[in-house]
């Protein structure tokens, strides 16, 4: 083959590559669906997961019903005793900025127990939990202040197992009555705990690790389904195959969908920086250029395992569910959104099979320039896997009837 | 590398099988050059996956298959061969939000050698509606921008796989002229149709398919002579002393058979003159006289012993 020719070959390649591309995004943006999902679903995600892992700047209060039966009689008025009154005062009563930093929100109520048992009246008024002080307890803890044999003084907490704030509240509870423990019985305490952050992290939050996470899980998940669903429709209707009666090669056509993954990857990650940004303060100096790079491969790496499912899937209805069986169990178990550590270990193994495991570590990895040592193993993987799932993507594709 | 020979499209025992069905059944048959080929035969016949086949669409079982001299076994035959070939297929489709203009646009960039957008609008009569979205034109434009899809490389060779189903007849009758300005030109044109009005008008040849085997091969005219029936010259007469006085005076013309008003004689030899006279000098009233040829659909029938199905009782 002549040199001349060679490079017309080349030139007609990139120009088929580069009109299907554009074709592509040009459907894209004639696409109502198509753009609001694009641009809302990330944003959907990052401030979901943002709410529910990042903790910062968000206070949970847990109402707690208490039942304080501790109480004398003055007059009209209902006193507690001391020690109940205290114990009160520990969780945050009367005291609303107390009460924020513990979580937990006071509320009285008042029922006869003899009349109405704490659980069924739990039941009737579809309350989580409940505390409950007996009658005498202030003075058994009195007693006990005189006496370290008295029978302990012991609180009644009453909750429904089915909330996981239940727990929570526990804990809370328990950490009031140490605090009044150490309090009432002038118990020195000795040992105690100093925290520091790792070098030069100081100044991150823990949305700014969660933010590159919800990037790659956000288009893995759009990512391939799109692809996935444009395939298998591309099929059905015969498009595809028109196109292989043409002297479009199947790797062009393959790298046409890839290049437009990345194009979409970049404004999707652009989109969650800012959202981040402007919702939880995600601080922007945290972006490192090898971030791109992961970005990139990290789209081949999903579009090309799209273009894998989509080879053994039959129809664009059967696409979405194949899909959503592979993108799911990798959002929630490849550390993206809940960190691997917390998992079972058996669940630690399980998510190394993922890409996105590799992905996110490499993203976090970049974020840091103490950390940046530890980039290279995961991103030579990303990059590897970018590569090797195009190749297999493209070949796998249906490109011939049978 | 390439055959050079005078035939377009040469197959020999081509086969494709899937389990249970044959659909192509041993086809072997010869395209000539600047010729228009009509495949005629009902839906299910193997039309479309022969001519898919040819396309280097679809992988086939056994045989082989000349296009334009290259060989369809041979990746770097296909390839050379796309660059020459434009298609439409049965179930055509393409980009639905894009316009008419861009959708031209987007396949011409397939090739390295194109025809000016505007002349492809031009030739398919879509000029008002170049602007258009494809999804929101009409079935009959959808599928006439899909013929000027196919011419937009200036292909050698043109496969059109049913090009005028679900089209009106003034629709497919332009599609006709557009396909005989194709042959003026010097192009090849492998034609896919159940329509056998379609085949006689515009084929040169005529391959009849019937379960994956071609059944009979020739021009319109041979396969009629050889296969059809005979002609049938209608005597309408007014009334039944009328047709009495008919049968009794034509019945050395051949067999004959009545209907309500009128008398059918099926006769090869005899003319519709040769009949006016007779009736003529035995002065029998008449209210008209037709001629019925035979058609292809006649020459199916004898063929198969089944019905083709064309216009009435379309199954599309």
């Amino acid at each position: 083959m002549s040199k001349r020719r060679f490079f017309k070959n080349i030139y007609l390649s990139l120009r088929r590559i580069w009109a299907e591309t554009s074709r592509i995004g040009l459907g894209w943006v004639r696409s109502p669906a198509a753009v609001f999902f694009t641009f809302i679903y990330p944003i959907i995600m990052i401030l979901l997961f943002g709410y529910l892992f990042a903790g910062e700047g968000t206070t949970t209060l847990y109402s707690l019903p208490y039942l304080n039966e501790d109480t004398y009689q003055v007059g009209n008025a209902t006193l507690p005793y001391y020690p109940a009154q205290e114990l009160l005062t520990e969780l945050g009563l009367n005291n609303d900025s107390l009460g924020e930093a513990l979580g937990i929100k006071l509320i009285p109520v008042n029922f006869n127990t003899s009349e109405i048992l704490p659980q069924n009246w739990m039941k009737e008024q579809n309350a989580a939990y409940l505390l409950r002080i007996p009658k005498g307890w202030s003075a058994m803890v009195n007693a006990s202040l005189l006496n370290a044999s008295a029978p302990k003084a012991l609180v009644q907490y009453y909750y429904d197992p089915g909330y996981t704030s239940s727990t929570e509240v526990m804990k809370i509870i328990d950490n009031a009555l140490k605090e009044l423990n150490a309090q009432l019985f002038n118990i020195e305490t000795s040992i105690g705990i100093i925290t520091t952050t790792t070098p030069e992290r100081e100044e991150l939050s823990y949305i700014d690790f969660y933010i590159p996470g919800i990037i790659m899980v956000t288009l893995s998940t759009s990512g391939m389904m799109g692809l996935v669903s444009t395939v298998a429709e591309g099929r059905r209707n015969g498009i595809i195959f028109k196109m292989s009666a043409t002297p479009m090669k199947k790797w062009e056509w393959a790298l046409a969908q890839e290049i437009w993954q990345i194009i979409i990857s970049l404004v999707i990650a652009l989109l969650t920086a800012l959202t981040g940004v402007i919702a939880f303060g995600f601080q922007l100096s945290a972006i490192h250029p090898l971030h791109v790079v992961i970005l990139i491969f990290g789209s081949m790496t999903f579009a090309g395992l799209a273009l894998i499912i989509a080879r053994f899937v039959k129809s664009p209805e059967g696409a979405v569910a194949a899909t959503l069986a592979f993108v799911f169990p990798q959002m929630f178990l490849s550390g993206s959104i809940i960190p691997p550590e917390v998992m079972p270990e058996f669940l630690q193994q399980i998510a190394r099979i993922f890409p996105l495991y590799y992905i996110a570590k490499a993203m976090r990895a970049a974020m840091l320039e103490a950390t940046l040592p530890k980039v290279w193993l995961p991103l030579g993987i990303t990059i590897a896997m970018g590569v090797i799932f195009f190749i297999l993507g493209s070949a796998l594709t249906i490109w011939k009837k049978d | 590398m390439k055959l050079e020979n005078e035939h377009a499209i040469i197959t020999e025992d081509l086969v494709k099988k899937y389990k249970n069905v044959v659909a192509v059944d041993g086809i072997s048959l010869k395209v000539k050059k600047g010729e228009v080929f009509a495949f005629l035969g009902p839906n299910g016949a193997g039309k479309t996956t022969t001519v898919e086949i040819l396309e280097g669409v679809r992988t086939k079982t056994s045989g082989k298959a000349y296009v334009l001299g290259y060989d369809i076994d041979k990746r770097q035959d296909l390839e050379q061969l796309k660059k020459k070939i434009g298609t439409l297929p049965q179930e055509f489709n393409t980009h639905q939000n894009l316009t008419v203009r861009e959708n031209l646009k987007f396949w011409s960039r397939m090739y390295a050698k194109n025809l000016p957008i505007d002349d492809l609008i031009a030739l398919v009569n879509l000029e008002e509606k170049a602007k258009e979205r494809y999804k929101n034109l009409s079935g009959g434009l959808q599928r006439r921008l899909g013929i000027a899809i196919a011419l937009v490389n200036d292909p050698e060779l043109v496969f059109l796989d049913e090009p005028t189903t679900g089209l009106d007849p003034r629709a497919r009758r332009e599609t006709w002229a557009v396909i005989e300005g194709l042959k003026q030109k010097g192009k090849t044109v492998f034609l896919t149709t159940h329509y056998m009005e379609e085949a006689e008008v515009l084929a040169d040849t005529v391959a009849i398919i019937h379960k994956g085997k071609i059944v009979a091969l020739g021009s319109p005219a041979e396969l009629i002579d050889k296969y059809g029936s005979e002609n049938k010259i209608i005597v309408r007469g007014s009334s039944s002393k009328t047709r009495d006085l008919i049968h009794r005076t034509l019945f050395q013309l051949g067999p004959m058979e009545t209907a309500e008003g009128e008398v059918m004689i099926s006769t090869k030899k005899a003319k519709i003159a040769e009949v006016i006279d007779l009736l003529e000098k035995e002065k029998v009233p008449y209210r008209d006289i037709i001629t019925q040829r035979p058609s292809l659909e006649d020459v199916f029938l004898n063929l198969t012993g089944e019905r083709l199905l064309g216009e009435r009782g379309d199954e599309d």
